[in-house]
């Protein structure tokens, strides 16, 4: 019940901001309010019975009121540094749809119904791809994840029918488990872009605005993949099927993802395609979550999905903050960048400690448990040392950053921001409006740094992130949140 | 074997076979719309009068925006393959859909035959399913047209969820209602695909003249334009004089 209000903001609102997107300034003005009343309603969500609609049922937890919280807050701020930098138009509209969807996904009782939900709802990422003038190779990008949004809905609704039926228990051909297991893992996979399926995602990143990079590559994604841990640990699990061929091909898609997503983001010179990359190779560690294939595994996956995605929404902002305050997004022509924005600098930091972590903080446990969940012996070692190489690329970024600024961009920066008055603007909202606009960059970078910390507190395991990690999902004759963690 | 199901079933695997098939825009959208109504038909028990009100609307929806979307645009690729295949491979499918319960569920046609068990859910979604997951394949895989990628996107969508009727039973009305919120969202995006691929000048086949992949260095791009539209605070425009932004942005 706790959900419905929530999910009215994000249906209502969003779809409004969206219909009057050719109206930029009423488009954003609806959509920023919408989020702002998002926000208050995430905040009332809480553990509740299930409310029975149309023969389904739906009922918040603590998960979803986290993730949705979180989901609008980034919102929000990912709109005032867009606001300040480059604004990308029908960003707010696209995040209530796609947060509304992934809290459908989250509420719902029934697996099928969920990644239905999730799907639709994710859809609406794909619009920030069309940005008018629209190039065609945007409508090739923007088709390409389409494609890839039905097809792993499709893999996802499939195998979850296959599994959860009134007959799966008693005559399901076990062959058929693993088949179904497989697919909705590979329908995972292919949402995050994980190697191999990371061409699209490559391209994504070229399309879609940064500050949209976060939506459509790790929110709806993430909501997505909670369903599928939801299913595996419900309707999989139980059958104790011992699924070693199965386990160890999506074994193999999550420690490659790791690996060579952290080497892609690395060797990249576009801030664009390090996001993206970084983005993938976090990815990698919620498929080992689901290799797993254990009831343990549970808690920290969910644990490393909210760092994730709060962690992920901070470095698209950095990275939008960055190319928009020196007018290049190469890192090559960005030498000196942190001398020249100390609060970007700092942001980095903050992000790159959220990212990788340190021991005691709340994601690197979880990640640390899921690669000793998923795999044996030297393996471990190896997993966890690919999975620490994302301090690479977050070690070069802030390197460019601290070396003299050399004949380029960031030494053609102004040292004071320009400062003007708008006379149509001079209302109350309107010298907000213009305050912001006066000081853009330092807003844009404030914005980032606020988004960094939110980071590191969910890293670090702060606003509640290991109780609602390891809450149950809704499920009908049973109390959302019956389970104390061990 | 149940006769209605069985021809509502043919219903929409005709409807799908159409869709794919022609290359009259008009007619393929017509054909989509069609399997897109009678598909939640292929249930039992069939779904209440809301939920399948609400997966009609969905249909005819979906259905109208691709419809608009087109507007103008004299033809669509079709199938290469021509209707006829089509055909024959959407009903070689469907049966090997009606006989795969005995695989999924080993045991239970004979007990069926026997009398020992009911079957619980309808072998002709099933049936339904598989052949209209067979048309989907070859539009969303080698679809360049946008009307075609998004006729494929949604069989696929129907051939899902016909599927999850035919092994799990009838889906409770909220799916319904879902389901029909997933039909008109990929419509609606497939729409917008179809119109931003006419007003580029590309017909409805957006032409891959790539973006360099690491995009180009600033020094080689022109000069930042204001933004027509203004956004929120207007487009940011660098201060510096010599300063570049990336193209699409």
């Amino acid at each position: 019940m706790s959900l419905l209000p929530f999910l009215a903001v994000a249906f209502g609102i969003g779809g409004l901001s969206l219909l009057t997107r050719g109206q930029g300034r009423t488009s954003a003005t609806i959509g920023i309010a919408g989020l702002a009343m998002a926000t208050l309603a995430a905040a009332f969500i809480g553990p509740d019975q299930p409310l029975t609609v149309a023969d389904g049922a739906i009922a918040g937890s603590a998960f979803a009121r986290l993730f949705l919280l979180l989901g609008c807050v980034t919102g929000l701020l990912l709109c005032l540094a867009a606001g300040a930098t480059t604004w990308s138009r029908g960003f707010p509209g696209a995040t209530l749809i796609g947060l509304g969807g992934a809290g459908l996904a989250l509420g719902l009782v029934d697996t099928g119904t969920a990644i239905a939900a999730a799907t639709a709802g994710a859809g609406a990422g794909i619009l920030l791809m069309l940005a008018r003038p629209v190039s065609p190779r945007s409508l090739v990008v923007a088709a390409r994840e389409l494609r890839a949004l039905v097809v792993a809905g499709a893999l996802g609704l499939a195998a979850a029918a296959a599994v959860a039926g009134p007959l799966a228990a008693v005559r399901l051909n076990p062959e058929l488990i693993g088949l179904a297991y497989l697919a909705f893992a590979t329908a995972v996979a292919i949402r995050f872009g994980a190697i191999p399926f990371h061409l699209w995602a490559a391209r994504v990143a070229d399309a879609a605005p940064e500050i949209g990079l976060p939506l459509v590559m790790a929110w709806c994604p993430a909501a997505f993949a909670t369903v599928a841990l939801a299913w595996a640990d419900g309707a999989v699990a139980p059958l104790a099927q011992p699924l070693s061929l199965e386990r160890g091909l999506v074994l193999a898609i999550g420690a490659v993802t790791v690996a060579l997503g952290a080497a892609a983001a690395f060797v990249h010179d576009d801030l664009e395609h390090v996001v993206g990359y970084s983005i993938v190779a976090d990815a990698g560690i919620v498929i080992l979550g689901l290799a797993a294939l254990d009831p343990a595994a549970w808690e920290p996956t969910r644990t490393w999905l909210l760092a994730f995605v709060a962690g992920k929404s901070a470095f698209a902002g950095w990275a939008a903050a960055l190319g928009s305050t020196f007018g290049t997004r190469k890192l090559s022509e960005l030498r000196g960048w942190a001398r020249r924005s100390p609060i970007l600098g700092i942001a980095l930091v903050a992000i790159a400690v959220a990212a990788v972590g340190l021991p005691g903080m709340a994601a690197f446990g979880a990640r640390v448990s899921l690669i000793d969940l998923a795999v044996d012996g030297p393996l471990v070692t190896l997993l966890v040392v690919a999975a620490l190489a994302s301090l690479a690329y977050y070690g070069r970024l802030l390197a460019a950053g601290l070396l003299a600024p050399g004949a380029g961009p960031v030494a053609a920066a102004p040292d004071a921001p320009t400062r003007y008055r708008d006379p149509l603007t001079a209302t109350l909202l309107g010298d907000a409006i213009a305050a912001i606009s006066a000081r853009r960059a330092p807003v844009a970078a404030g914005a980032v740094l606020a988004l960094a910390a939110i980071a590191l507190a969910v890293a670090g395991g702060g606003l509640g992130v290991r109780e609602a990690a390891a809450s149950l999902p809704p499920s009908v004759g049973a109390p959302a949140e019956s389970f104390s963690p061990p | 074997m149940n006769l209605a199901l069985g021809l509502v079933a043919v219903v929409v695997v005709a409807g799908g076979v159409i869709a794919t098939a022609s290359r009259d825009p008009r007619a393929a959208i017509l054909g989509l719309t069609l399997a897109g109504v009678a598909a939640p038909l292929v249930a039992d028990p069939l779904p209440e009068a809301l939920p399948l009100a609400a997966r009609f609307v969905g249909a005819i929806l979906g259905g109208y925006l691709l419809w608009v979307s087109i507007r103008g645009q004299p033809s669509t690729r079709g199938s290469r393959l021509g209707w006829p295949v089509e055909a024959l491979l959407a009903a070689a499918a469907g049966v090997a859909g009606f006989g795969t319960i005995g695989i999924v569920f080993p045991g239970l046609a004979a007990d069926v035959l026997v009398g020992r068990a009911d079957v619980v859910a309808p072998r002709e979604a099933l049936a339904a399913g598989f052949a209209t997951g067979a048309l989907a394949i070859g539009p969303i895989f080698a679809g360049r047209d946008v009307l075609r990628l998004g006729t494929g996107l949604v069989l696929a969508v129907l051939a899902a969820q016909l599927a999850r009727t035919g092994l799990a039973g009838s889906p409770s009305g909220l799916e319904q209602v879902i389901t029909a919120g997933l039909v008109v969202s990929v419509s609606g995006i497939a729409a917008t695909l179809a119109v931003g691929a006419v007003e580029s000048g590309s017909g409805l086949e957006p032409s891959a003249a790539a973006r360099p992949a690491a995009g180009p260095a600033a020094s080689e791009l022109p000069p930042i334009e204001p933004d027509e539209d203004g956004g929120f605070l207007g487009r940011f425009r660098p201060r510096s004089a010599g300063r570049r932004s990336l193209p699409g942005r």
